[in-house]
């Protein structure tokens, strides 16, 4: 029986998030994604072409007709906020919670099976996204609804802010990398697997312009552009064209097992087949992941390489080449000098392409350098909040309307969570760091030497 | 006997007719029916006297044309049977129609004069059509005696066209695709004496033309032998095949003594152009076997390649001087189109001019210019494989580093992070293509850097010491 790929969906929660999936969705059809696309967002106003959408459209008149589908069927507005959730992501939440028969029927109609992948993506800076998708990943996963249940995979994606955007921004991301991990009264695990990309770290990336005279929207349009190149090579493997049968549940089985599942991007895309051999091409992938982590710290990898298919017939390529490449380069790149924990590899052979493109997922690395540039304005806007009765009333300085209160429990819970995870992460860090065993001694405890 | 019947009732009906009208109208209206009848009969007998003289007239007519036909057709078949008498004796069979004429003359059936015979006009027309068709039936007859006489002679009359043919073919003429239409022609069904005789006939045009094509041929060859000796003794024959073509068998043996002393002055010559020119191809097709070149351009030579291997027959000397020409004038496009390319390949290449990052071939363009098609073949060929074997380098070159050149921004980093990271870097140890390009690229572009000896490595600073020495030095040439 010819084996069926995996079939994916998209839920993008929030504006940021919905530029980038109809971008991806519009622009390239992929079989296992389809028409499994959903946008949420909480207020019509951000889905107005001029809005959210004009430059992308502006840049292609080709996506308008795409825009009218999505805007008739793959958008749901949930929410009974006049103003949607402004800055807040507790807003998003309580409106995703209280709404969530609406959503609850989008997601129905993307027709889920038992054995999907779920792919979301959220801005952390915002409410919307910020707030509405650790909720909705935690109910698809644990709750009671006619959605819940089955054995599917929950990707999420998430955004961090600007550098140069507000403290609030900020104190929304630490907030939603928590909840996007851990999430619910027992704090179980949210996501199955946590991509987090920095827009700091991609626009570092991007070909060098004229700052003075490009456009913002044309900046953020290109950043957007590198994201979809990472969902992409996402999707790629293990489907039929796949050499190794690496699954989904791959990717996060065994992280969930070891407890850290946060990773991040790294790619090396276009690169010329007959110049650049694998490892040179993982290690400039690496030198540029989206977002800013010390590589050194990662103690797992998933390496996936598309090749084009005359090379990969011709030997230049080989899944077991890739498997040796990938093992000399972990010893030399991951944490410790074992070649980290956990690593995979993949070779797709693709007769679409010319060129080599690599993406390595770096993942169980240190958060210092991510939750680092956050914390001075989580603090700052933390410590600027009025605490009354236990709870700490968040206010949109730009909409008065929003507000909604949180208790200081709550925010308590969230930073004992992230310092556990992080304790977790660095304790993981630690062990792939350690000297090796003394294999002598282990031989014997092992039965073996004994007289 | 018809006419009387019908007479007989129209009389009758009218006496009937008005013999109803007197008991019913009286004696007045009887009057005027009588008035109308007598005219409408003295009308009537006109009109019939005069179409029964046009019947008449028309099958006069009638018997006239079947008289001019028996005569055509006796004509024409005496005329086909006297054709046969070419190729097969038929005398036996004129005299036969000779016999049959004499029976028509004396039934007044076969000369003009006839018609106006009493004897002619007094025969019905269904008598003469009779005699017509007894005739026709002896005439096919008398055909088909001539065609069981004729076919055997034609039979070896195609053999001895198709004997004479084959020689001019054995002696070296080009007409396979002729005597293959030939061939088509030999092979139609041919039954009656006329098909027979029409067959004959487009053999004979068919073969007249290829003696001509063949003549054509001898005269080209001529004139490929006049610049080598002299052609006089064999130049008659030419003209006199001319003269002959008519007739096969001279036609065919002037044709083919005349090619073998024109193929016999031209064979040294032939060999040795031939020899020369698979010479030059093969050392072209040597050079053009890089991927840079392209299929179609191999694709091209080697077609030239095989034909001028195949030709083997002096008497192609023409067709061996054309492949010459050709395989000048691709070879000569071929190192254009490189040496464009190249061209185009070192305006963005040629910015990074060094000994060890890369380094055009400056006897190109020379070698390139002193190439011409006018040059006789060795000559051409010795500028031309020289000006393709630099021009196939240099391309691979330059392809090779415009590929270095778009891959280097990905791989400049790195470069960067391995020195940061152990002071050097050895091209040994770099998992790229021409690891060497890239890091004397690196060096070219980072002069606090050199490449040497397959290493890139840091230059080394001066010491403390010997900077300021330097500096002191310097002073002292200052106040000197």
């Amino acid at each position: 029986m010819e084996e069926q790929p995996t079939r994916w969906s998209i839920i993008a929660s929030g504006e940021g998030a919905n530029r980038i999936a109809f971008l991806y969705y519009a622009k390239f059809k992929n079989p296992a994604i389809g028409d499994r696309v959903l946008l949420l967002n909480t207020t019509m106003a951000d889905m107005k072409p001029e809005k959210t959408f004009e430059y992308t459209l502006s840049k292609d008149p080709n996506l308008v007709e795409t825009f009218e589908k999505i805007k008739r069927e793959k958008i749901c507005i949930f929410g009974k906020s006049p103003s949607g959730a402004g800055n807040n992501w507790k807003v998003g939440e309580n409106e995703a919670w209280k709404d969530f028969d609406s959503i609850r029927r989008y997601i129905t109609n993307l027709k889920i099976g038992g054995r999907d992948v779920i792919f979301g993506i959220c801005t952390l800076g915002g409410g919307t996204g910020n707030g509405s998708l650790p909720f909705i990943i935690h109910e698809m996963k644990y709750g009671r609804s006619i959605i819940a249940g089955g054995e599917n995979s929950y990707l999420a994606m998430s955004i961090m802010p600007y550098e140069f955007e507000a403290p609030q921004r900020f104190f929304n991301a630490i907030c939603g990398i928590t909840r996007l991990l851990k999430y619910g009264e027992e704090g179980k695990q949210n996501a199955d697997m946590l991509l987090l990309v920095d827009n700091n770290e991609i626009e570092k990336r991007l070909e060098k312009r004229d700052e003075k005279t490009e456009a913002k929207e044309e900046r953020y349009y290109r950043i957007n552009q590198e994201i979809i190149k990472a969902i992409r090579m996402m999707i790629a493997p293990g489907g039929r064209k796949s050499k190794a049968t690496i699954d989904v549940s791959d990717y996060y089985q065994l992280p969930s097992n070891i407890g850290t599942y946060h990773f991040t991007p790294c790619l090396s895309m276009g690169n010329d087949p007959e110049i650049i051999g694998m490892e040179t091409a993982m290690e400039t992938a690496v030198s540029r992941p989206m977002a800013p982590i010390d590589p050194k710290t990662a103690t797992m990898a998933y390496v996936i390489v598309v090749a084009p298919s005359k090379y990969v017939e011709d030997g230049t390529f080989s899944q077991e080449g890739l498997e040796q490449t990938t093992q000399d380069w972990a010893i030399k790149s991951l944490a410790g000098k074992r070649g980290g924990l956990l690593r995979y590899a993949s070779l797709v052979s693709s007769e679409d392409t010319e060129t080599l493109d690599v993406m390595v997922l770096l993942g169980g690395f240190s958060l210092g350098k991510i939750i680092g540039m956050s914390l001075q304005k989580y603090y700052d806007f933390k410590e600027s909040l009025r605490v009354e009765e236990g709870e700490v009333e968040l206010l949109d300085a730009s909409d008065p309307m929003i507000r909604v209160k949180i208790g200081i429990h709550d925010l308590e819970v969230i930073e004992k969570r992230m310092k556990a995870y992080i304790a977790l992460t660095e304790e993981r860090i630690r062990h792939a760091q350690k000297g090796e065993l003394d294999i002598k001694k282990k031989m014997t405890e092992w039965g073996f030497g004994t007289k | 006997m018809n006419e009387y019947i019908l007479t007989g009732a129209v009389i009758l009906g009218v006496l009937g007719a008005g013999f109803g009208l007197l008991m019913v109208y009286g004696v007045s209206e009887v009057v005027y029916f009588g008035i109308a009848v007598t005219a409408v009969a003295i009308f009537g007998a006109l009109a019939y006297s005069w179409w029964q003289t046009k019947v008449d007239k028309t099958v006069e007519t009638l018997k006239v044309d079947v008289l001019m036909k028996i005569r055509r057709d006796y004509a024409e078949t005496k005329e086909f049977i006297t054709q046969a008498g070419e190729l097969t004796d038929v005398a036996p069979i004129l005299r036969d129609l000779e016999l049959l004429k004499e029976e028509l003359k004396k039934l007044n059936l076969f000369e003009v004069e006839d018609q106006n015979t009493e004897a002619f006009k007094a025969y019905t027309l269904t008598r003469i059509e009779k005699e017509n068709r007894k005739t026709d039936q002896k005439l096919r007859s008398l055909e088909a005696l001539a065609a069981g006489e004729y076919k055997p002679r034609l039979d070896e009359y195609i053999n001895n066209l198709r004997g004479a043919l084959s020689k001019l073919q054995a002696g070296g003429y080009r007409i396979q695709g002729q005597i293959g239409e030939f061939g088509e022609v030999a092979g139609l069904i041919s039954k009656s004496l006329r098909e027979m005789l029409d067959k004959k006939k487009k053999l004979f045009e068919k073969s007249v033309a290829i003696i001509d094509l063949c003549i054509t041929e001898a005269e080209e060859i001529c004139t490929a032998c006049t610049k080598l000796g002299d052609v006089a003794s064999i130049d008659d024959c030419i003209p006199e095949a001319r003269a002959n073509r008519l007739e096969p068998d001279k036609a065919v043996r002037l044709l083919v003594e005349s090619r073998r002393k024109l193929t016999g002055m031209l064979k040294g010559t032939f060999e040795e152009q031939r020899t020369q020119l698979v010479s030059s191809l093969e050392e072209v097709l040597k050079l053009v076997q890089g991927e840079q070149v392209g299929a179609e351009w191999r694709a091209a030579i080697e077609g030239l390649l095989a034909k001028a291997l195949s030709a083997d027959d002096p008497g192609q000397m023409k067709e061996l001087q054309g492949l010459e020409a050709q395989y000048k004038s691709k070879t000569f496009s071929l190192i254009s189109e490189l040496h464009g390319r190249i061209n185009k390949l070192e305006e963005e290449t040629g910015k990074y001019y060094d000994e060890k990052v890369w380094t055009p071939d400056l006897e190109i363009e020379g070698l390139v210019k002193s190439v011409s098609p006018r040059d006789e073949l060795k000559s051409f060929t010795a500028k031309a494989t020289e000006a393709l074997a630099h021009l196939t380098q240099q391309l691979e070159k330059d392809a090779v580093f415009l590929k270095v050149i778009q891959s280097y921004a990905k791989v400049e980093p790195l470069i960067v992070k391995k020195l940061e990271d152990k002071g050097e870097l050895k091209a040994a140890e770099f998992d790229v293509k021409y690891p060497d390009k890239f890091l004397a690229l690196y060096s070219l572009k980072h002069q606090e850097t050199t490449f040497t000896d397959g290493t890139l490595a840091m230059k080394k600073a001066p010491s403390k010491e010997a900077s300021s020495l330097k500096e002191r030095l310097l002073k002292k040439r200052k106040v000197q």
